[in-house]
């Protein structure tokens, strides 16, 4: 049975390193994703200054749910992509000769099933505004009004942003298993 | 309302608004919608797929770098706590040590103060009797013969002249209390008290210089040379002995507030 979060995190607080070690399993894996996404390949120094940031400001934090967490969190490594990002223009452009698509031999055949890594590289190709929407609803799973809230951007425009996005997303499956094929 | 059973084997190939909703939330898995979007679907949750090894191998280090930062903040609130308790620990102890070097403390904490500075080889006077008060020392100006030869004690000091002077071991004279405390190079030095009508007197004779305070009346020390400084109700005299042989040079200041009568 997982520990309530408000317990885990007001132990963190108190500087309890195991609560630190549960939140941070939790947490990492859909920041790495989302890092990926909109700071290409500086995910893992973006994502070791956010936690760095995290560990400084956490005695301070006030909220006491995983959402209000998450958002804290992912309002810090946004920041810290933004900052990267200004440092080097440059997206890293994933070719599609670089997605591992992994087939599901109990699938349809004529579906082809992507890898975590994979499709997370694919979502990264969307322009940056659809990249971000996308990863932090579908990878990360926040609310639309906590990613409006986190991209400055009305709920019904996130909306939109995810549904443009989406359609992107689905013409570029379809090119990708034409190059596969 | 529109829910993800309702797609079931029955979804159109369009991606509307409401489907985009749908697979933004989660809502829709592979199984739930058509042939031709079953390739979006597999990728969104592929993408929000459980953790990869790689994703959760830095673990020890975030948790070192929270340890770290854990420790570093407990020992910074231990130094703030610290800094203000020695602080006035410092304070008082000064104000104690000096108080009862002028035998001001009251009569038992001044006994105690002498039995412990005392061990330390610091002589403060002890407590004077019940009935043997000292007279206070009159408040009246200090000869101004003192200043010049520094070392000479203001008249109402009971302090032998022998112990002021520069360069000698005093010997304590009748009533006082002394002590003798080896110094560096075989050298001692010797520290005395005396009470008496005038007040309380301390001296403290080393080799090559020599101190002698009285309180009330004024502060005489005397430096190598025939230099020294005069504290008193006549202000301060600073002298410097002349370089060379030549004439030394005494300065002296007023008192800063307004002589009491």
């Amino acid at each position: 049975v997982s520990e309530a979060f408000p317990n885990l995190i007001d132990r963190a607080r108190r500087g309890d390193e195991s609560a630190f070690a549960v939140i941070w399993r939790r947490h990492n894996p859909p920041l790495l994703r989302y890092l990926r996404v909109v700071a290409g390949r500086y995910a893992e120094d973006v994502a070791a200054t956010t936690w760095l940031e995290v560990v400084r400001a956490l005695a301070r934090f006030k909220g006491a749910t995983d959402g209000e967490f998450t958002a804290w969190l992912f309002t810090i490594g946004r920041h810290r992509a933004i900052d990267a990002r200004r440092q080097d223009a440059r997206r890293p452009v994933v070719s599609l000769a670089d997605l591992s698509v992994a087939e599901d031999p109990a699938a349809d055949p004529q579906v082809i099933v992507p890898g975590t890594r994979a499709a997370v590289a694919m979502i990264a190709r969307l322009p940056l505004e659809q990249a971000e929407v996308v990863a932090l609803r579908v990878i990360v799973g926040l609310d639309v009004d906590v990613v409006a809230g986190l991209v400055g951007k009305s709920p019904g425009n996130v909306r939109v942003i995810t549904h443009r996005a989406l359609q992107r997303l689905h013409a570029l499956l379809a090119e990708s298993k034409g190059v596969t094929r | 309302v529109t829910t993800p059973g309702d797609y079931s084997g029955a979804m159109s190939d369009t991606l509307d608004l409401d489907t985009s909703e749908l697979f933004a939330t989660s809502s829709l898995t592979p199984d739930d919608v058509s042939a031709s979007l079953r390739g979006l679907a597999s990728l969104l949750s592929s993408a929000a797929g459980p953790p990869l090894p790689d994703e959760l191998a830095g673990q020890a280090a975030a948790v070192a770098v929270f340890v770290d930062h854990r420790d570093s903040a407990r020992r910074r609130g231990r130094r703030r706590l610290v800094a203000p308790v020695a602080l006035v620990a410092c304070t008082v102890l000064g104000v104690v040590v000096g108080a009862a070097m002028f035998g001001r403390l009251p009569g038992p904490a001044q006994s105690v103060t002498h039995g412990v500075l005392h061990r330390v080889g610091v002589e403060v006077p002890d407590a004077v009797p019940a009935g043997d008060e000292v007279e206070p020392a009159p408040t009246g100006p200090v000869p101004s013969s003192s200043l010049p030869p520094l070392a000479a004690p203001a008249p109402s000091s009971p302090l032998a002249p022998e112990a002021v002077q520069p360069g000698r071991v005093a010997a304590p004279p009748a009533g006082a209390s002394s002590s003798t405390v080896p110094g560096g190079q075989g050298q001692q030095s010797t520290t005395t008290t005396t009470t008496g009508p005038g007040g309380v007197a301390a001296g403290v004779s080393v080799p090559g210089a020599s101190v002698d305070a009285t309180i009330p009346g004024g502060l005489d020390v005397e430096l190598p040379g025939g230099g020294g400084v005069s504290v008193g109700d006549d202000g301060i005299g600073v002298t410097v002995p002349g370089l060379g042989g030549g004439p030394s040079v005494t300065v002296s200041v007023p008192p800063l507030l307004p002589r009491p009568r």
